[in-house]
């Protein structure tokens, strides 16, 4: 049985149903934009694994039933008002029941997609670089810094040819650093930022799912073709095929983080050269399914089926002091 | 120079100072190396990774001045001044930059905290159950649940082992409350209807003992378990990713059990004997590799990572 948790309005977590659907594959949905409203769980540690269920009012479900479970967690706005409670509680409140979820998920045998603390290293980008460079993947020459001469000296080092964005998880646009935002420079003051060489070539943004990969070229002249729609340009995506050596280091890099599904967004230079720049948790994939024709979601289907191998805990059954029933 | 990442009245921090400094080697307690009027520029490309520390305008810091850094903040910002909103991005910026440049220096960082640690430094101890089981260590029996009847058979089996009460404790929350009474019962009840509760066992006293290394040093008399709990602490450490944790045990009505995992271990917990012990330690760690290049740290991340 699968668990898909997640939002009645969120379109990624709709596809993942409905291809479940189309496959005939059995799964309940724990809406998280009313849980706990409705639901009632038991979950209980007793020297291993938890054992227990959820239930809803129209599904039980044991966790030992589990092959898979997906999960996107959902914002504030996404989620039903609390009854009853202070709306400056609420989003304290919020954060217990996705606290206890999160340590349910981060303990399942089963597969689980994702679990949280393989996501966290998305939390630095430039950590991650630090770790793509040990698979085999290129890191554009970038600075992290404070100081608005350094970032100055960096842009002429690159002849002008720089991005900037964010270094942490938080989504940001990414932009080129323009002689006219020079004198914004001293903001960084405030705290460190990010600026990159700026690499020519196509985006390709990369699926993992289990050991399967979905590469898709992204062709605009946009430097963020996430925004590209936003400032009425066009973009174009196609199926593409990875050199055998960047594939595997995509796969091995999303393994390593713990990842059973990804987005790693990569570029090729027309030189061929591959650099990456983050690896996504939580892929909105949608997009690209839908604009690159690529079955993604049937992977995604089909790895939460079948669910991984099973796993033995090392456990060291001669101590004493583990307590079992 | 060694960068003691903390509080100035971090009393890990000052220990690790003063034994340092007892040694001759030069120190500074830092908050947080990127906050006004300190300067920081780190170049990573393929090849290299380069970076710049002015804390005084006559000796900024490369990489390679920098023996050693004990972390014990990461990235902390004063709030003063700040919107509520850009304070939190600012410090999420922070985080980001600090996690990544530790990693990337080649003298010792204790800790060079894995990012899931980093994010999340005082997390719930059932969190913790899963390494700590893998490397054998005994861990209380918890139940997370919203059903009123299952809480109180819970009660009723803990007190079938001859204990009152259970304990509760937020998740998100460093705070635990006995439940024993039928005003706390009820009170429970309540909490349920809005949210799914964490339940354990009552436990005695807690017992704290520090991994440093491959040191492990008790507060007080170590338990009669000590010997065999010893390697599992160092298994969980080492899993862990972490040179220096501590952990509390308590006795439950099941027996010894880790009832806390603390990834930034608190000086107070410790008495003065172990406290001084601690930093000497500490201090071991740290200037281990003193004259050792800058593969050192790109072998660490590769035996984590790769």
């Amino acid at each position: 049985m699968i668990l898909v948790c997640g939002g009645l309005a969120d379109s990624v977590t709709e596809l993942v149903c409905a291809r479940l659907n189309d496959c005939g594959y059995a799964y309940r949905f724990l809406d998280l934009g009313t849980y706990p409203d409705g639901c009632q769980i038991k979950w209980y540690w007793n020297g291993s694994g938890p054992r227990g269920f959820i239930s809803a009012p129209d599904w039980k479900l044991d966790l030992e039933e589990l092959t898979g479970v997906y999960v996107r967690f959902l914002g504030p706005e996404a989620r039903a008002p609390v009854p009853n409670i202070a709306p400056e509680i609420v989003p304290t409140i919020h954060f217990e029941y996705d606290a206890g979820l999160m340590t349910l998920l981060e303990d399942l045998p089963c597969a689980v997609v994702n679990r949280v603390d393989g996501g966290m290293s998305n939390n630095s980008k430039v950590y991650q670089a630090l770790m793509v460079r040990q698979f085999g993947l290129l890191t554009p020459p970038t600075l992290v810094t404070n100081d608005p001469a350094a970032a100055r000296r960096f842009y002429e080092e690159h002849n002008g040819e720089v991005i900037y964005k964010s270094l942490s998880g938080i989504r940001s646009i990414v932009k080129r650093l323009q002689p006219e935002q020079f004198d914004r420079l001293s903001l960084l003051q405030n705290g460190p930022a990010q600026f990159q060489a700026f690499i020519p070539g196509d985006n390709v943004r990369v699926h993992t799912v289990g050991e399967e990969l979905f590469p898709t070229r992204v062709q605009s002249d946009v430097v963020d073709y996430r925004y590209a729609r936003r400032e009425g340009r066009d973009v174009e995506m196609e199926p593409a095929t990875l050199p055998h050596n960047i594939a595997e280091s995509c796969l091995r890099l999303a393994q390593h983080l713990d990842l059973l599904f990804a987005g790693i967004d990569l570029k090729v230079t027309p030189n061929g050269e591959y650099y990456c720049f983050e690896v996504n948790p939580c892929p909105g994939f949608l997009y690209y399914e839908k604009h690159g024709g690529q079955p993604i979601s049937l992977a995604l289907a089909n790895l939460l089926r079948d669910g991984l191998k099973a796993t033995t805990e090392p456990q060291f059954q001669n101590s004493s002091l583990t307590h079992r029933e | 120079m060694y960068l003691l990442l903390g509080s100035p009245q971090d009393l890990c921090c000052l220990g690790v100072q003063d034994a340092l400094e007892a040694r001759g080697d030069e120190t500074r307690i830092v908050s947080n190396p990127f906050e006004y009027p300190f300067r920081f520029a780190w170049q990573l490309s393929n090849e290299d990774s380069t970076s710049q520390l002015v804390l005084d305008e006559e000796s900024p810091l490369s990489h390679e001045d920098i023996t050693g850094v004990l972390v014990r903040r990461s990235g902390w910002i004063d709030p003063n001044g700040w919107e509520t909103e850009d304070l939190a991005y600012m410090q999420l910026e922070n985080q980001a930059a600090l996690l990544a440049w530790l990693w990337s220096l080649p003298c010792p960082v204790v800790n060079r905290y894995p990012a899931s640690i980093w994010y999340e430094s005082h997390p719930h101890p059932l969190s913790w159950h899963r390494q700590l089981r893998r490397c054998g260590l005994p861990t209380p029996k918890t139940l997370i649940t919203n059903i009123d009847d299952e809480s109180r058979a819970f009660g009723q089996q803990v007190a079938g082992e001859g204990v009152t009460g259970v304990v509760y404790g937020p998740l998100t929350r460093d705070i635990r409350y006995l439940i024993s009474d039928k005003d706390d019962w009820n009170g429970l009840a309540a909490m349920q209807r809005c949210a799914p509760v964490s339940l354990t066992y009552p436990h005695g006293p807690a017992q704290f003992v520090c991994v440093v290394g491959a040191e492990t040093i008790w507060e007080g008399e170590p338990p009669p378990e000590a010997g065999e709990l010893e390697p599992a602490l160092h298994r969980f450490a080492t899993a862990a990713g972490l040179a220096f944790v501590a952990l509390a045990f308590a006795r439950t009505a099941q027996g010894i059990c880790v009832i806390a995992v603390e990834p930034h271990p608190y000086f107070e917990h410790f008495g003065d004997r172990a406290r001084q012990q601690i930093a000497d330690r500490l201090v071991t760690i740290l200037t281990a590799n003193s004259g050792s290049s800058r593969k050192s740290a790109v072998q660490a991340f590769q035996r984590r990572y790769v």
